[in-house]
């Protein structure tokens, strides 16, 4: 009806866009930092401290002692941490000059993607892969060398990709669009690639039973990552204190994007023997409860039950480990997997909570800068068991 | 782009998707803060701070396929807040230079003053059913979405709105 009435958009707008969504790239950093342990920052420094060596040299890099299977390399310094190594099914040898024709190596206009390794359970598939590209990656994907503001323990290629698993299974949602970990040199990535099988993908109102044997397809299609056009400095307002400072940042970010066809297929195999589940199937009189929890020697969650009417992404499913403390996300794209990883999972605290009354408020106990204090009397475990409208408790000693 | 995938890879806080589709969706979103507020700089400063918000809130987007409507909602409240602490009537200066340098579809700038003097006047909440309805071109349910009320409301207080409307522009209301 007022299709013609259009309003003067003002020049300004785009600059005041960029400028917000600068501030929304500080917000992630600073959720991220929440999340991930101090321990990954000094990884990350071990790290660069032997890529800075290496990086110009990549043939001297190449001659380092072998430090094992890619795994093994950067199965600690990604959001997704586990000792996949322990446990990997070897795709390709170590050595690449003993390795010969394999449908685990893809090449593709210039960059050859190779998994070396497999981990599945039935809650994530993981894949350790090694990128070569015949030109060099840009500098400014490097974000742990060249990025001063970047707080992430491992650097990140973007990847366009659709993935598909044998079994009966509602098509995933949630295609793995990243690949986190290190640049060995200028021309090689080496990562952890995380795919949710769907059973632990917490839109699912039916359960998804996972086969002991599988296949799964994942189909690349670009790699990217940023580039800039340079530094520049600005004032901003800190989110957090409110207080005004001036901060150095990376400016110009364009997407730089190496477009491909790799298609891998993986025969997998779970080992039931490593995988615990505890069945519950007990609900309270609001309606909620826990029908079963699930561990594997690297993620641990549940699956639960709600009233009729409401969905289960109302509700947040928050585990604590034995000391009381909030556990964290497999990873930036799960919200109900919980990570294990150096953390005591002998005992858990598992709750329920409507997520706005979580996520909006009790969360902010855990995060504050002084629990290292207040769980000394009262820790995030106990403070939750008086808010939520769910808990229970765990011991997998006997399982 | 597809929309619906860039939002599910917004909600796992991949800020690249969340910027995309923010670039996609500025101008709606300043066209409806100025319809609203009526002034260049405090709309903008409404989409800035809708931007940030939607992305802190980024985790209750249930649907991606609802994301503009959502952003709708986050801009409102922003609008709502504003209004909360501003009682005073909006000035038109803006308004009117923003109406008289748009393309001309035939209806005079004077007639499009008085259109949007009506449109100001109406209830908060009708107001924002004409707006995103006949300026932003949304549907009923995607109102319904943005508002967070059943649709059944969103067609009555459509209904109301334009009687309204029809009342301010017929008397000469505004000029009384």
């Amino acid at each position: 009806m007022y299709e013609d009435n259009r309003i003067k958009i003002p020049e300004e707008l785009g600059q005041v866009v960029e400028n917000s969504l600068r501030k929304v790239k500080k917000i992630h950093r600073r959720k991220v930092f929440c999340k991930v342990c101090l321990t990954a920052g000094a990884c990350a420094a071990a790290i660069t401290l032997l890529l800075v060596w290496g990086f110009k040299n990549p043939v001297m890099a190449s001659k380092l002692p072998a430090i094992g299977h890619l795994f093994s390399q950067i199965e600690k310094d990604v959001s997704y941490k586990g000792n996949f190594s322990s446990k990997a099914n070897i795709l390709l040898p170590e050595d690449k000059g003993s390795r010969t024709d394999s449908p685990y190596i893809q090449e593709s206009n210039g960059i050859t993607i190779s998994v070396t390794e497999t981990y599945c359970n039935n809650l994530a598939v993981y894949l350790a892969v090694e990128i070569y590209n015949e030109e060099a990656f840009p500098d400014d994907f490097m974000a742990t060398k060249y990025d001063e503001n970047y707080i992430d323990g491992y650097d990140v290629l973007r990847m366009d990709s659709i993935d598909t698993f044998s079994f009966d299974s509602p098509k995933s949602s949630y295609e793995p669009f990243q690949i986190q970990g290190n640049y060995k040199d200028a021309h090689t990535f080496i990562g952890i690639i995380r795919a949710e099988t769907g059973a632990a993908n917490f839109r699912l109102e039916q359960d998804t039973e996972v086969p002991e044997t599988f296949q799964y397809e994942l189909n690349i299609s670009s790699l990217s990552g940023y580039i800039y056009s340079g530094w520049v400095e600005d004032t901003y307002i800190d989110p957090v204190t409110g207080e005004e400072g001036i901060c150095r940042h990376l400016d110009g970010q364009e997407s730089k994007v190496y477009k491909g066809n790799w298609n891998f297929k993986f025969d997998l195999k779970i080992d039931p023997a490593q995988i615990q589940t505890v069945t519950l199937n007990d609900v309270n009189d609001k309606g909620v409860g826990i029908k079963e929890v699930v561990k594997t020697p690297f993620e641990i969650t549940a699956t639960y039950v709600h009233p009729e009417g409401t969905k289960a992404y109302d509700y947040a499913l928050v585990i604590c480990d034995a000391n009381g403390d909030f556990l964290d996300f497999q990873g930036e794209n799960t919200r109900n997997t919980y990570q294990t990883y150096e953390r005591n999972t002998d005992t858990v605290s598992i709750f329920l909570f409507e997520n706005e009354q979580f996520w909006s408020g009790l969360v902010q106990y855990y995060w504050a800068e002084d629990y290292e204090t207040k769980r000394k009397t009262k820790t995030f475990a106990e403070y939750l068991e008086e808010h939520a409208l769910y808990s229970t408790h765990v011991d997998f000693t006997d399982k | 782009m597809d929309k619906e995938k860039m939002a599910k890879k917004a909600m796992r806080g991949d800020t690249k998707a969340y910027g995309e589709l923010i670039h996609l969706y500025q101008e709606y979103l300043y066209s409806v803060a100025f319809l609203h507020v009526k002034n260049e700089q405090t709309a903008l400063d409404m989409v800035s701070e809708c931007i940030i918000k939607g992305y802190e809130n980024i985790g209750r987007l249930r649907e991606p396929k609802y994301f503009r409507t959502w952003m709708t909602r986050i801009l409102l409240n922003a609008i709502n807040d504003y209004y909360r602490k501003n009682p005073v009537c909006a000035v038109y200066e803006d308004a009117c230079l923003a109406i008289t340098e748009s393309p001309n579809a035939g209806i005079s700038p004077e007639e499009k003053i008085d259109l949007y003097q009506a449109v100001d006047a109406l209830p908060p909440r009708y107001k924002t059913i004409i707006i995103l309805q006949y300026f932003e071109n949304l549907k009923i349910s995607e109102i319904a979405f943005a508002l967070d009320i059943p649709e059944g409301s969103v067609k009555a207080y459509s209904h109301r709105a334009k009687e309204k409307l029809r009342q301010y522009l017929k008397e000469d209301y505004l000029y009384v």
